[in-house]
């Protein structure tokens, strides 16, 4: 019974720390931010055949990294610009990350987030962010939605860590200063 | 003024110019210029579409639909741009303006293609007309309406503000076209602003009348030199008339010694015959028979030296009476008054006539020109004779017809004439005879009389033996001739 209780608890405790996605948003990114880091000219320049996206989540999100693997996955089955598109899942944690274009970055705490930044800024991966006020802590790239729906660059970010986009992604962009 | 400048003849050239440039221009402009401005609009588009094109791509790919919206639009503010359709999975849009029906529109259709998966999202379609052109097309047309008009008014100002030069100089050319050297021309009067037009008003005066001068001049020349031929003529006519005179002084003087030699004999018959007949009619031995016998040798004798006298009174017959004459008769009365000094100087000659001729000239003339032959040919054979390289001399004369010529041949075996002098031997004054005897007249005159008179020709031509006077005449032409001495 005690057992059951715990179990109970920790479920309840998990819930009640989680986020909520929402999963048009989420629909959105899964399109959309593959497209943004194909346009990084890092990337591009890659010579590996694979866009490699690492969705970094905490262990509360592990259902929403999963969703969001899977609508990536199915968005682009085929190729995007003759790489394709493979999706991995990590926990915060980082030191286990490797050989990765781009993290995209769930919930995390504001420390983590700015930690998560820095490290991959300095190693030059593109960081997306499923909350636009994320970039606020050096994540580089999200989705503004507001009247319409464009792709959200941090502007002091790609300056100072020499990210250098397609000029049609910049002109349809919208940046945060 | 300046519409009679506008017409005037000299701007006709202009106009023609200027149309014959304008007109071709407007033509070929209608139909290359338009085409190339067709081609280049289409080039526009293409060109447009293919700048666009990636952001129309990036604006599907990215959902944005606003920007989209924005981009069409502006390319729609393009003039020539009437419609844009644009289809693809997410959007369809018409966007269009008020579109004149009377354009013609033209249809270009462009395929967006995905920038990430290299796939057409969308087909566009532009729907344009050629208003630019159209546009452009009335710009140059006006552009060269204007210059025409300009041109038109500048020529009309420039050709008002020099009329009265271009009159001036029209007057200058008429007076030039109308001027004659023997016409009285009047200096050319203008009233001209033009400085230099007024220097050729002024040079062209001067040249007319330094001409008109020395026209005059040339006249006056022409005259006094006109003046002095004839005065030459007469001179060298009288010198003819007096050398002619000489030569018959000198041939009578000849004949004059032929007939002493001719009457030498007659006279010592007549002597011997009329000797006896006074001591014979003393002595009574006298009888009829015998008087009338010595009257008989007298009288013939008589007669033979009256028959010279009318010889060599014919031959200095003054009278230039024009007449068809056989010339071996003439010939033959010449030898006849020149026999006897022939004999005296061993002088054997024969006349040969290969064809009977007959000259219409003054036969004392060619009596003439035969007796000076004749002697100078007893001349050269006597001093031949004398240098004893001959010992008997020879002339013959040929008579004979070629060619339509007469030709008299005088040719003796007297030396012949030396190369160095046979060019010079007919002018006058020029004599080989160291004598008294020559005047270096008589082949000057021959050859006249021969040239001049019976328009013929006299050479002479040397032989083994001697040389040989050649004269011809020329029997076809006798009656123009006649004509001419009438």
């Amino acid at each position: 019974m005690i057992q059951r209780l715990l179990f109970a608890f920790l479920i309840l405790s998990a819930l009640l720390h989680a986020k909520e996605y929402d999963e048009t948003v989420m629909d959105i990114e899964a399109k959309l931010f593959p497209k943004i880091a194909i346009l990084e000219e890092k990337i591009a320049q890659n010579p590996s055949p694979y866009l490699s996206i690492t969705i970094l989540y905490k262990e509360a999100d592990y259902a929403v990294a999963e969703r969001f693997k899977q609508k990536i996955e199915s968005t682009y089955p085929k190729k995007i610009r003759d790489k394709n598109v493979r999706v991995n899942l990590a926990q915060f944690g980082l030191s286990h990350i490797t050989d990765t274009d781009a993290l995209l970055v769930l919930a995390h705490e504001a420390e983590e987030l700015e930690t998560i930044a820095l490290w991959a800024n300095k190693n030059k991966i593109l960081t997306f962010a499923y909350e636009p006020a994320s970039l606020e802590y050096g994540l580089v790239s999200s989705i503004y939605i507001g009247r319409t729906t464009k792709p959200y660059l941090n502007a002091k970010a790609i300056k100072k860590y020499d990210f250098v986009f397609d000029s049609y992604l910049l002109q349809l962009s919208k940046f945060k200063e | 003024m300046i519409f009679r400048a506008l017409i005037d003849k000299f701007t006709f050239y202009f106009w023609l110019i200027f149309l014959v440039i304008n007109v071709p221009i407007y033509i070929f402009g209608s139909i290359y210029f338009q085409e190339i401005l067709k081609k280049s609009e289409q080039e526009k588009i293409v060109l447009m579409m293919t700048t666009l094109e990636p952001a129309i791509a990036f604006n599907i790919s990215f959902d944005q639909e606003d920007q989209l919206n924005e981009l069409l639009a502006s390319m729609l503010k393009y003039e020539d741009i009437q419609k844009i359709d644009l289809d693809s999975l997410d959007y369809k849009k018409n966007l269009s303006k008020q579109i004149d029906p009377t354009l013609k529109l033209f249809k270009y259709e462009y395929s967006i293609i995905d920038p990430f998966e290299k796939t057409e999202i969308a087909k566009i379609t532009l729907h344009y007309s050629n208003t630019n052109l159209k546009n452009i097309t009335q710009q140059i047309l006006t552009t060269i309406f204007f210059i025409f008009i300009f041109a038109l008014i500048v020529f009309a100002i420039i050709f008002y503000s020099i009329r009265t030069d271009l009159n001036a100089l029209k007057a200058i050319a008429h007076a030039m076209r109308e001027y004659s050297i023997t016409k009285k021309m009047n200096a050319i009067s203008l009233v001209c602003k033009s400085e230099e037009i007024s220097t050729i008003a002024k040079v062209t005066n001067e040249m007319m009348q330094n001409i008109s001068d020395y026209f005059l001049q040339l006249q006056s020349f022409n005259n006094e030199l006109k003046e002095q031929v004839e005065l030459e003529v007469l001179k060298q006519q009288k010198q003819e008339r007096l050398m002619i005179h000489q030569s018959r002084q000198a041939a009578m003087g000849e004949m004059l010694e032929s007939i002493a030699h001719q009457w030498r004999q007659p006279l010592n018959i007549i002597g011997l015959a009329t000797a006896n007949i006074e001591t014979e009619y003393k002595l009574g031995v006298l009888n009829e028979k015998k008087f009338d016998a010595k009257m008989e040798i007298v009288s013939l004798n008589l007669q033979y030296m009256s028959n010279t006298i009318d010889d060599f009174r014919n031959f200095l017959n003054p009278e230039r009476k024009l007449e068809y004459f056989n010339p071996r008769k003439s010939i033959a009365e010449i030898l006849g008054v020149l026999d006897a000094q022939y004999a005296n100087s061993n002088i054997h000659f024969e006349i040969l006539q290969e064809s009977k001729i007959a000259f219409y000239a003054v036969e004392n003339e060619l009596k003439q020109v035969i007796f000076i032959l004749l002697s100078n040919a007893k001349d050269a054979i006597v001093l031949q004779k004398q240098k004893q390289k001959i010992s008997q001399g020879f002339i013959t004369i040929s008579i004979k017809e070629k060619s339509g010529e007469g030709i008299i041949e005088v040719c003796d075996n007297g030396g012949g004439v030396d190369e160095s002098i046979v060019n010079t031997i007919f002018d006058p004054y020029f004599t080989t005879k160291s004598n008294a005897n020559g005047t270096g007249i008589g082949l000057y005159i021959a050859k006249n009389i021969i040239e001049s008179r019976m328009r013929g020709s006299l050479s002479v031509k040397n032989t083994q033996t001697g040389s040989c006077f050649i004269i011809k005449v020329a029997l076809e032409n006798l009656e123009i001739k006649e004509n001419e001495a009438e």
